[in-house]
């Protein structure tokens, strides 16, 4: 016979054993705190420094004995109580005075926050915040009423590079007609970053954060036949007079920050037969 | 060890196929660090450290395809693709480099 409530408490010992430790380092430093009166700027530091203590005690044995981490709930029910202690019921213990508002508290407020719930804290920094900063920016683009068009446009042909002194055109097919090949070199690459084009002034740099890119604004063609020339160089070095099944590729890479596009060229370089009339 | 794009080789004839090798390989783009600092004032120059980079990730996945298709014991790879795949991330960008093709047996 198994009960199914004593297999889990088995299982989750270590976690609530974690947990249980957690706090009660947390609240013993919390203890300390209020003892020795370690007020900075007339906030007592626990506030801050025990969710840290509990969650960290908590971490640290949970990884050790149960395997992985339990979320710092320690820390959360450290910081519940000394809040409790501290806004409701202020000098239980030691007698002292209540928290005040002033800007000071409201700061560690914000910092103890972040120290009990992290992840939280740190999703409404950097998605929420960031996430209305450019919607605020984006605003006047909307007013303006642009839409944007999907531009389609003839970029100049890059076949017109090939190998000096020969005048085989580079083609995407396997067999061009009409010509034999004698050899097979091997594959030949070539790669380019696009340069972006340069923006000038403060605003246009956070509009172009938003608005959807334009043909102009990469210096597509010229990466391209960078890269289709450093392919022909290298199968010029390697002895070839043609190159075959000439694939284009882009990659685009970049994050928040920034981005590129890296235009790359793979082909196979060939020695055509000698034409015999 | 002959490597080709096209899926057949003129001239020659294929005795034996082995079927798919393939090599990977990983760049690691730090966007501060690499693409933004370095790139952008060598980009009108001949190469710069990312173009050096990308083109060993994919030397590395090719000497991984060629590996396998020598441990088959073919003697050449036809119908090679190159994939770029962005894997993506916020703070710096990982590029797989994906070599994909078929290892042959040819003859004169």
């Amino acid at each position: 016979m198994s009960y199914p409530k004593n297999n889990w408490l088995n299982r989750k010992r270590w976690a609530l054993i974690a947990i249980l430790i957690g706090t009660v380092a947390g609240l013993g430093s919390a203890l300390i705190c209020i003892v020795w009166n370690l007020v900075i700027f007339g906030f007592n530091i626990m506030y801050i420094v025990s969710p840290l203590i509990a969650g960290f005690a908590e971490t640290f044995i949970a990884r050790r004995k149960y395997g992985k981490s339990t979320g710092a709930i320690s820390a959360l029910i450290t910081f519940i109580l000394i809040n409790v202690y501290g806004w409701l019921f202020p000098g239980i213990f030691i007698p002292k005075e209540p928290v005040t508002l002033s800007i000071i508290t409201l700061i560690a407020i914000g910092l103890m926050i972040q120290a009990a719930f992290p992840i939280m804290v740190n999703y409404i920094l950097f998605v929420v915040v960031v996430g209305i900063f450019i919607r605020l920016i984006a605003l006047p683009a909307r007013i303006l009423g642009r839409t944007q068009q999907i531009e389609s446009r003839v970029l100049s042909q890059s076949d017109k590079i090939s190998i000096p002194g020969v005048d085989d055109p580079l083609v995407s097919i396997p067999e061009p007609d009409g010509k034999k090949i004698e050899r097979y070199v091997g594959l030949v690459t070539g790669e380019a970053v696009a340069k972006e084009r340069e923006i000038n002034g403060m605003f246009n740099k956070l509009l172009k954060m938003i608005q959807p890119k334009k043909l102009d604004d990469l210096h597509l063609i010229d990466a391209r036949e960078a890269a289709i020339t450093r392919m022909l160089e290298t199968a010029q070095i390697l002895g070839a007079d043609g190159v075959v099944e000439v694939l284009i590729d882009h990659i685009s890479i970049g994050g928040l920050q920034g981005f590129a596009t890296i235009v790359t060229a793979t082909g196979t370089a060939v020695i055509y037969e000698e034409k015999t009339v | 060890m002959l490597i080709l794009t096209s899926p057949t080789i003129q001239g020659k004839e294929i005795t034996k196929y082995y079927g798919l090798v393939a090599g990977d390989a990983l760049l690691g783009a730090n966007l501060y660090k690499d693409l933004f600092s370095g790139v952008r004032d060598v980009v009108g120059g001949r190469t710069s450290k990312y173009e050096e980079e990308l083109t060993s990730a994919r030397n590395l996945a090719m000497e991984s395809m060629i590996a396998e298709a020598e441990k088959e014991g073919a003697n050449a790879i036809i119908g090679t693709r190159i994939a770029y795949n962005n894997l993506g991330g916020t703070m710096g960008n990982t590029i797989m480099v994906t070599v994909v093709g078929t290892a042959v047996s040819y003859k004169e």
